[in-house]
């Protein structure tokens, strides 16, 4: 398959996305992934680090309890539709929460690489509406295609 | 028509749920996680570092 037709696949999936619920601060945010594995219940969480600052979390619950796990790999066939969802809650965080900045790192390494991936796929995309910087050895910079960057920092422009 | 990562024409929404504010009670749920990435950052003027990115 040429690199057009996968990109086009992938942005066609990237358009499916779970219900979102979330609370009244627009800070936590729930939903369901379902596929071969069943229902299973995500979290994606916004955490204050400092002033505008906030850090995205993600996670599955474990067994639908309020605990939940950032390192496992549900494997549960929608993982484009799993992070479109998560990538429209940053729409809902911005709208409620004008003028911050979010931090975003993947628990592992690989799962960094998987959004980096998307990123650079999705990059045109991504800047004609936010600041996407990567952060890299105690130093940010604007995103470039290729770094293998520990964090990522996003901000909508105004 | 160019692609777009979320669907422009259909507004993103979640729906508040009053369960959910109810269950969580602002309360950090990803700790672990919370204080590894503030000690990353901890003692770096960030928000100077991204002005002075943004400037060039």
């Amino acid at each position: 398959m040429l690199i057009f037709e996968v990109e086009v696949k992938i942005l066609r999936t990237m358009k499916d996305k779970y219900n979102l619920e979330t609370d009244q601060n627009n800070l936590i945010f729930e939903f369901f992934s379902e596929g071969p594995k069943g229902k299973i219940l995500k979290i994606v969480e916004y955490q204050k680090i400092s002033g505008r600052f906030y850090n995205l979390a993600f996670g599955d619950s474990i067994e639908n309890s309020i605990d939940f796990d950032d390192f496992v790999r549900t494997n549960n066939d929608d993982v484009e539709k799993v992070l479109a969802t998560v990538a429209s809650t940053l729409y809902i965080f911005f709208e409620h929460h004008e003028g911050t900045i979010v931090i975003a790192e993947g628990s592992t390494h690989s799962r960094t690489r998987l959004y980096r991936k998307y990123m650079t796929l999705f990059l045109e995309l991504i800047e004609k509406e936010f600041i996407l910087l990567g952060e890299l050895e105690g130093k940010t910079e604007r995103f470039r295609k290729g770094v293998d960057y520990k964090f990522f920092l996003i901000s909508k422009k105004i | 028509m160019k692609p777009q990562i979320i669907d422009q024409n259909k507004k993103i929404e979640a729906k508040v749920s009053a369960e959910l504010t109810k269950k969580y009670r602002g309360e950090i749920i990803f700790k672990e996680k919370f204080e590894r990435v503030s000690a990353y950052f901890k003692g770096r003027d960030l928000e100077k570092e991204i002005e002075n990115l943004i400037k060039k």
